[in-house]
């Protein structure tokens, strides 16, 4: 008295955007390699997280995994890589980060069933574009700006870029508490 | 900002000297909590003013530079440097303390996603033994309620004596884990009762929390519109911070440069607006009144009706609860252009009852993934699904149902009158037929006598089905059909069978609201009979939520009437309803589907408890037929 019955989603990711994440973070940890030992094991633990994150969908792990490969570029930046290269290793990282997030959450709501190739690609396509964008205009101003420069400038530039940083950081996240 | 946190720091003071410890917890007024912190929207506008201050005096000193240089006297720049310095590892630390405070939040708050509800499956019922294994499953020491009770119960049967007491227990016994050796000891009884009562335990792992039931229809959110953000980056601006802070400490230009990807992808999470899903929904279903266990293959068309386009949907189509999804799935996504549409494809296993499809989950992501908007959509037009159960007549060899009927499906009567069973002997009257005369008595005395016999003609047949709540369980494996299911497929065919053979043939049903069908013959009736057992709500697929029950409707039955009566027996108040039927004078016979399964003793137990029930009711001479799960009701009405 068994009918054949289709299942609920049991949460494994989308397939097509995990494996752009392990992409991803494959490219961001082989950003690191040329430049530090060191960076490059930490980058490995974080793509063999993101790896795992990605098979059992696990949101908090695959953030470790991605905190583990912008540490590891982060190293490498300390050993001597260039700054295309960090920006391009931490932009992999961030992306797959966002991918594999969008991958868990479409697991969980869909399931591997359903057909969401459509709305990866648009995810993925939405945040390469906006990451490439933010690359270059990090990257040019850089080049094109050579020479000492007082350091007062530099660091008004860095408060206000915290400062921003701050400012868009998510809501209620911000609200300081007074001492009695 | 300082001025405006000593003030409100002030105010707060002043105001609620008393307000102690209970700061952040429980709900404190609006205006108590606008006393004690800074809102997050100040402190936001405070960050972005002293950005642009900055921006606009780090600007300043970048282009002219030198000027200023030369204009100002060098013990000041030495002075400004110095200071400039101090304040910025002051800030960078601050960024640091934030940094820790939003990856904290970020891992320890789940992101705000809607989760649909399994729609795929069926809504079920428990199992026989369920009660008894989530019983088990709460027994803390020797000493508890659940414990005692659950000793009771089977204090009934012979027990066999527990002497094999595993070293394992011991151990665990000795260092304090009496829970577990409670439950250990109390399955390993009600194991040894269940073989002694001679019933085969199949399996026995112990239950895992997620093994006793299954999950239910969740309806989710009651709201229809519902957007929320998702707090995807969230988290992000912590490589901004951070980046910062350790290009700064570590004097890494290119880490600095990297930060400014987390400030990108955060701006980026906020600056897309909420979506507005302007969507309709149609539904088509291949066949409306599908015979039970069919195949019904639903389509589902959503089209974008407003004039933006939506970058992300996912749609979860609201199959009716009591269907289970046979193929395909009821879940989707898209891109839709203002005017596209998507198309849907799934299969449903139809059972009987009448089943509505519910709103369609639609959940709208902007591009970033940071808003989801939620809504729930009815479909411009959807059908009803009706299915009604089979109820074909079978050939009357049902025998066994029947104290008094004969082949022909005509039972003998309590009054006399033409027949082939003897009756009574009277005086003949003129115009009795002379077949009748019995001409024995009249060579012996030669007195005219006219035999009476038992007049013979169709009966009247109440079948009842029991569908209290105890009766909804379904074997453990069983999907989408209950023991209540097979009680109306095996009524409605009874029902059927017993007016093709002429008799009179009522309905009723046992719960909280029976239904009652008067006894009567005809198409017109089987058409009413089989709608009210397929549609009515005390029959329903899902189980009434009382518990209690009302036999006040077999009252109008017949005196003389048959009852026949489909229950799983799973529950002891089975057998007095039963006994009740019978004391009132009934002519009764209970079929009775099997929905026991033996995996696990707690289950055990409650084949050999219905076991005990039928026993029971047979030496108080009621009438049982056993109706095994797997067996089609063709045997079960033939006599095997």
């Amino acid at each position: 008295m068994s009918r054949p019955v289709v299942e609920p989603p049991d949460g494994s990711p989308a397939a097509l955007s995990s494996l752009f994440a392990v992409c991803l973070a494959g490219i961001a940890w082989s950003l690191t390699v040329p430049y530090s030992t060191t960076g490059a094991g930490i980058a490995t633990i974080g793509w063999l997280l993101a790896a795992l994150a990605l098979s059992v969908g696990d949101r908090r792990l695959l953030s470790t995994a991605a905190c583990g490969l912008v540490l590891g570029v982060f190293v490498a930046a300390g050993d001597g890589a260039r700054s295309a290269a960090v920006l391009v290793g931490v932009l992999a990282s961030v992306l797959a980060w966002d991918l594999g997030n969008n991958a868990i959450g479409i697991g969980r709501q869909l399931g591997r069933n359903a057909s969401t190739v459509g709305i990866e690609l648009r995810h993925a396509g939405g945040s390469l574009a906006v990451g490439a964008c933010i690359v270059v205009l990090a990257y040019v101003p850089s080049v094109l700006v050579r020479g000492a420069r007082p350091l007062v400038a530099v660091v008004f530039l860095l408060v206000a870029a915290g400062l921003i940083a701050l400012a868009v950081g998510p809501d209620d996240s911000l609200s300081v508490r007074l001492p009695e | 900002m300082s001025a405006d946190s000593s003030s409100t720091a002030a105010a707060g003071r002043s105001n609620a000297p008393s307000r102690g410890s209970d700061d952040g917890r429980g709900d404190p007024p609006a205006d108590a909590r606008s006393e004690r912190t800074v809102p997050d929207l100040v402190v936001r506008r405070v960050a972005v003013l002293g950005a642009v201050v900055a921006v606009a005096v780090g600007g300043g000193v970048f282009l002219a530079a030198d000027r200023l240089l030369s204009a100002l006297p060098a013990d000041a720049v030495v002075a400004l440097e110095a200071f400039s310095r101090l304040g910025l590892y002051g800030l960078l630390a601050l960024f640091l303390f934030q940094s820790y405070r939003l990856a904290r939040h970020r891992l320890a708050g789940p992101v705000g996603e809607t989760i649909p509800p399994p729609r795929e499956a069926a809504a079920s019922v428990p199992a026989p033994g369920d009660d008894l294994r989530r019983a088990v499953a709460s027994v803390r020491n020797r000493g508890d309620e659940a414990y005692r009770s659950i000793d009771e119960r089977i204090e009934r049967w012979d027990r066999p004596p527990d002497d094999r007491r595993p070293l394992a227990d011991r151990l665990l016994d000795a260092i304090g884990m009496e829970a577990i050796t409670a439950r250990r000891e109390l399955r390993r009884s009600l194991r040894a009762v269940a073989e002694a009562g001679g019933v085969e335990v199949d399996d026995d792992s112990p239950p895992g929390r997620g093994a006793i039931g299954r999950q239910e229809h969740g309806t989710g959110s009651s709201a229809d519109v519902l957007q929320r953000r998702t707090g995807h980056w969230s988290g992000i601006s912590v490589l901004a911070l951070l980046g910062l802070a350790l290009g700064v400490f570590y004097q890494q230009p290119p880490v600095i440069l990297a930060s400014t990807i987390g400030i990108g992808f955060a701006v980026y999470g906020r600056i897309v607006g909420p979506p507005e899903p302007d969507v309709s929904i149609e539904r088509t279903v291949t066949e409306t009144s599908p015979e039970p266990e069919a195949e019904v293959d639903v389509t589902l068309t959503v089209s974008n009706d407003g004039d933006r386009t939506l970058q992300d949907l996912r749609i979860v189509d609201g199959v009716p609860a009591e269907l289970g999804v046979s193929a395909g799935t009821p879940r989707g996504s898209a891109v839709l252009e203002p005017g596209g549409s998507r198309t849907i494809r799934y299969s449903i296993a139809a059972r009987r009852g009448r089943h509505r499809f519910e709103p369609a989950l639609v959940l709208a992501r902007t591009v970033t993934g940071a808003t989801e908007v939620v809504r729930r959509v009815r479909a411009d037009r959807s059908p009803t699904i009706t299915c009604l159960p089979a109820a074909k007549p079978l050939a009357s060899k049902g025998g066994q149902f029947s104290s008094g009927r004969r082949a022909g499906g005509r039972r003998t009567t309590a009054q006399a009158g033409s027949g082939v069973e003897f009756h009574s002997l009277r005086e003949y009257h003129a115009g009795d037929p002379a077949s009748r005369i019995d001409w024995n008595r009249y060579a012996r005395s030669r007195e005219l006598s006219t035999i009476s016999y038992h007049e013979a003609r169709p009966a009247t047949a109440i079948v009842a089905v029991d569908a209290r709540a105890a009766a909804y369980r379904q074997p453990v494996g069983s999907v989408g059909v209950h023991a209540v299911d097979r009680s109306v497929d095996g009524a409605a065919t009874a029902f059927a069978s017993l007016l093709a053979d002429g008799h009179a043939v009522g309905l009723a049903s046992i719960g909280p609201e029976p239904l009652w069908l008067r006894p009567a013959r005809g198409e017109g009736h089987l058409t009413r009979g089989r709608r009210l057992l397929g549609t009515a709500e005390a029959v329903g697929v899902s189980p009434p939520e009382s518990t209690g029950y009302d036999l006040s409707v077999l009252r109008l039955a017949p005196l003389d009437a048959e009852l026949l009566l489909f229950s799983p027996l799973c529950d002891d108040d089975a057998v007095a309803v039963a006994r009740t039927l019978q004391a009132r004078g009934a002519s009764l016979t209970v079929v009775s589907p099997d929905p026991t399964t033996v995996d696990g003793p707690e289950r055990a137990i409650a084949r050999l408890e219905r076991r005990e029930r039928i026993d029971t009711l047979r030496s108080a001479g009621v009438r049982i037929v056993e109706w095994e799960w797997d067996e089609p009701f063709e045997r079960v009405w033939g006599g095997r």
